[in-house]
């Protein structure tokens, strides 16, 4: 008698594969995820090269603003980022850390570059502006739909009763945008001079 | 005591409403406008230049117009929209969304393309800001809403046509039909297999089979008379034993399908394409 249930509750467990397929796609689903938040990340570090060249052309004696983002970008290029960093928390904080100084030197940058007009009105500068804006926007909307993905295989991580089948297979609990970073970053400096545009 | 309790739920309700997101309008046709900005002739004029434009090419154009998009920014709040909207062929990706925000103030910017993941090479960021520079904002400014808006749509259209020559419009717009065909799909092989542990089960067990059984033998022995007492219970069993053996199966017990209820929203809707945040903002 006892057997019989038995066998039942482990066809049953198994033909619904308690969450393992779920598992499997959300899995993916972050993989895909995090490669674009990397994608966009990337796309603004190439932006910056000509956008340094552009300010340097007309704020040269701006040394330390523009050095600080060449040294900046160099520190976040140079690290390797590949999937296990998803494993690894404190890589992960690591790669955080580095583009949120990037961020920082860049806003600084754009800061300073307010105080000269001839540089605002150049085209080029201008442009590199939208470009910039634009990257930033896609990598705010590459970090939001990674939280979630994340958010959604974390909670089958933990339920019952996924767990087990995670424990099982060891899916662990994958890392995530942190809120004080989501703060930092959100709240990107207006400065104002009050110079007439 | 349950009156200040239900007062300060109540406030809590109030509170939680005066920080809420705007939510997203409904997609009841390419042009929305929440901010009555258009004239009723020039958004019919509007709506059939872009309907004309999505049936011959694919490509779906959208134009939102609202009052505000507080407390978020206007990217924040075109990138919801753009995710439910769903503007653009799935796979293909090829939707625009414009969103006006006609009291926004400065600094959440009260202009928006959002450019699908499939165009971003034909419209690319620069590319849309010069369209809010050229076409929307000098409009604008004259408040000449319906001119800015149907030459910015002009302009992203002849954009996205020397781009995207190649590409057929036979790709057809998937509506919901996907998606009501998964979720029916899913639960029915679930409830085939269990459909079919099922029948092992009660086959092995047979209670509801048992049940109808029972009901039967009793019937067929029935004696006026009969009670606890006078009750023959090996008679009762074997009489059982011959009619389960002739009867078979018995009873069917769960059994399968009854289908899922998938997504059966109906209507007009986006084709399914995705957006990336490319794009540009601006103000007039």
């Amino acid at each position: 008698m006892r057997l019989k249930w038995a066998v039942m509750a482990f066809l049953i467990m198994i033909l619904s594969g308690c969450g393992y397929n779920d598992f499997q796609t959300k899995d993916e689903a972050i993989k895909a995820a995090w490669g674009e938040v990397v994608n966009q990340y990337q796309r603004r570090a190439d932006l910056i090269p000509n956008l340094v060249n552009t300010v340097a052309g007309y704020a040269a004696h701006e040394k330390e603003t523009l050095s600080a983002v060449t040294q900046a970008r160099a520190a976040a290029t140079s690290m390797q980022i590949t999937p296990q960093v998803l494993n690894d928390p404190a890589a992960f904080s690591q790669f955080q850390r580095m583009q949120g100084q990037l961020t920082s030197a860049l806003s600084r940058l754009m800061a300073v570059s307010e105080r000269y007009p001839d540089l605002k009105a150049d085209g080029r500068f201008r442009d590199l502006q939208v470009q910039l804006e634009g990257t930033e926007n896609r990598i705010t909307v590459a970090r939001q739909r990674y939280i979630t993905t994340v958010q959604e295989y974390n909670v089958l991580a933990r339920q019952f009763p996924t767990n087990l089948t995670a424990m099982l297979f060891s899916y662990v609990v994958k890392p995530s945008f942190t809120v004080e970073n989501e703060k930092a970053i959100s709240n990107v400096p207006t400065v104002d001079f009050g110079q007439a545009k | 005591m349950r009156i200040i309790r239900f007062f300060i739920f109540l406030l809590s309700l109030v509170c939680g409403v005066a920080q809420a997101q705007v939510p997203v309008p409904p997609f009841s046709g390419w042009v929305v406008d929440q901010a009555n900005m258009l004239s009723v002739k020039e958004h019919q004029d509007l709506t059939q230049l872009l309907n004309n434009y999505a049936n011959k090419k694919g490509s779906q154009i959208g134009i939102l117009l609202v009052k505000t998009t507080e407390p978020e920014a206007i990217e924040q709040f075109s990138i919801r929209v753009a995710d439910v909207w769903k503007l653009g062929r799935k796979g293909i990706d090829d939707g625009v969304l414009i969103v006006v925000a006609k009291n926004n103030p400065k600094s959440l910017q009260r202009l928006r393309i959002e450019v699908g993941r499939g165009l971003e090479g034909a419209i690319t960021d620069l590319q849309a800001k010069e369209i809010i520079e050229k076409f929307i904002v000098p409009n604008f400014k004259k408040k000449n809403y319906y001119s800015g808006l149907i030459e910015a749509s002009k302009g992203m259209i002849t954009l996205i046509d020397q781009e995207y020559a190649g590409i057929s419009n036979k790709a057809p717009i998937k509506k919901n039909k996907e998606s009501v065909w998964k979720g029916f799909e899913s639960y029915f092989v679930g409830f085939v297999i269990f459909g079919m542990i099922g029948l092992v089960w009660w086959r092995m067990y047979g209670m509801i089979g048992m049940t109808g059984l029972a009901l039967d033998v009793y019937k067929r022995n029935y004696r006026p008379g009969m009670n606890s007492q006078n009750f023959r219970g090996d008679e009762f069993t074997r009489t059982l034993e011959r009619v389960e053996r002739r009867s078979g199966w018995g009873n069917f017990g769960v059994g399968g399908g009854f289908g899922g209820s998938g997504g059966f929203g109906g209507g007009f809707g986006g084709g399914g394409g995705g957006f990336g945040g490319g794009g540009a903002s601006g103000d007039w």
